[in-house]
């Protein structure tokens, strides 16, 4: 007997038990089979005939082999249950299809297929872009991360495209469907996000968020202090940190003109506006436009000591 | 009646038996059963039976290269494959025993 038509012979017996017991775990399967091909190879060697001949068909082999091994028990019922599902599900397939103008459900879906590849590769795409910069954005931004972004989301789209056609096996499957799953929970919480940007501003964005203090200055350009603001409702409006200002109160000051703040010791915003005394910079043209560099948290650690020059 | 339901039940305990004076290898192991009289069992249910006991530590291998032929895995019964051929032959013993006293029984009522 020559060598070659046996390995081919060995290896096609293989491959068609290999397939029988295809729903096993891939790594119980392989340890099963781990010896079968030295096996084979002995009985071919030491008989005359096919291993069809002297072995039975492949599946047949593979049955009696997952029944002696002690596999076939547990999976016998999963088997029967698979089955089942598989059997309901073409039986609905069958019986939605003409609803939707198609013989089957299965092959609408299966149109759909590629549709699906790009929605899977626009998300992963998405998914990196936001993992970089830290936002998801369902339209490519109009700042310089546009052209990332467009990169990306081909990327992810190419790579998703040529996933969806490629065979896997099925651990592969597996690993690719829970990371569909986990990108839709992506897509979704982006969707949720990017929906709250679209809202008007106003309740997400307050221009004032980052507002520590207020000065107020009368129509004459010269600074008040001690003032005190109520909202529309008479409650008084407490902004800024009171608790910013530095600690060696009471100190004399120069702003503008001579000031002497001297802080009262209660409850932080008893004393009015401004909280703290200001920290060196002044509205270069009167009052009327906002003073522009706002200042600083950091009051000047040396505040001058007597009236200005 | 059919053998191979039988055999089902007592294949673990014919291979560890078959193994008992003797390392060997799958296919030498299935001649042994058969040549012992055990005429129905498959290939696969000893190839089966071998990597099951060998997975539940009754079983050692070695591979002996061959010059012409396939190398050769050889099954040998570790020190937990003599306890369990022990055991399981013991309740082999006592179940045919039973068996049998029940098959005289029946005979000699009839």
């Amino acid at each position: 007997m020559s060598t070659a038509p046996a390995e081919s012979q060995i290896s096609d017996y293989l491959g068609r038990v290999r397939a029988a017991l295809a729903d096993l775990p891939a790594d119980a399967r392989d340890e099963l089979l781990e010896d079968l091909p030295d096996h084979l190879a002995e009985v071919l060697a030491e008989d005359a005939g096919t291993l069809t001949e002297r072995l039975g068909e492949p599946e047949a082999y593979a049955a009696e082999l997952r029944a002696a091994a002690g596999v076939g028990a547990a999976a016998a019922p999963a088997g029967a249950a698979r089955r089942r599902l598989r059997e309901a599900t073409e039986r609905l397939d069958a019986r939605v299809g003409p609803v939707l103008g198609y013989r089957r459900v299965s092959e609408l879906l299966a149109q759909l297929r590629p549709g699906w590849w790009v929605l899977r590769g626009y998300l992963a795409g998405l998914l990196v872009f936001a993992m970089i910069f830290g936002s998801p954005t369902l339209l490519p931004p109009a700042s310089l991360p546009a052209l990332v972004w467009l990169i990306l989301v081909l990327g992810g789209v190419a790579g998703s495209v040529r996933l969806g056609q490629a065979s896997l096996r099925p651990t592969g499957r597996v690993v690719l469907a829970a990371a569909s799953v986990l990108l839709l929970v992506f897509a979704v919480a982006a969707l949720n996000l990017s929906g709250q940007r679209f809202e008007p501003a106003a309740s997400t964005v307050d221009p004032y968020d980052g507002v520590v203090d207020v000065y107020p200055y009368d129509a004459d350009g010269h600074p008040l202090s001690g003032v005190r603001l109520y909202d529309q409702d008479g409650s008084p409006i407490m902004i800024g940190d009171p608790f910013r200002c530095p600690q060696s109160v009471p100190k004399p000051h120069a702003f503008g003109r001579s000031e002497l703040y001297r802080y009262k010791i209660g409850p932080a915003f008893d004393r009015g506006y401004p909280l703290c005394p200001p920290t060196g910079w002044a509205p270069s043209t009167g009052p009327q436009r906002s003073p522009s560099p706002a200042p600083s948290p950091e009051p000047s650690p040396q505040p001058r000591p007597s009236p200005s020059r | 009646m059919d053998t191979t339901q039988l055999l089902k039940g007592v294949l673990d305990l014919a291979v560890l038996a078959a193994l008992r004076d003797e390392d060997g290898y799958g296919y030498d192991i299935l001649r042994r059963l058969r040549g012992a009289g055990l005429d129905e069992v498959g290939d696969a249910s000893v190839y089966g039976t071998l990597r099951r006991l060998f997975q539940a530590g009754y079983l050692t291998t070695y591979v002996v290269p061959s010059e012409e032929g396939p190398h050769r895995k050889y099954y040998s019964l570790n020190p937990a494959g003599r306890g369990q051929l022990a055991v399981a032959g013991k309740t082999w013993r006592a179940f045919a025993t039973t068996m049998d006293a029940l098959l005289d029984d029946g005979r000699a009522a009839a």
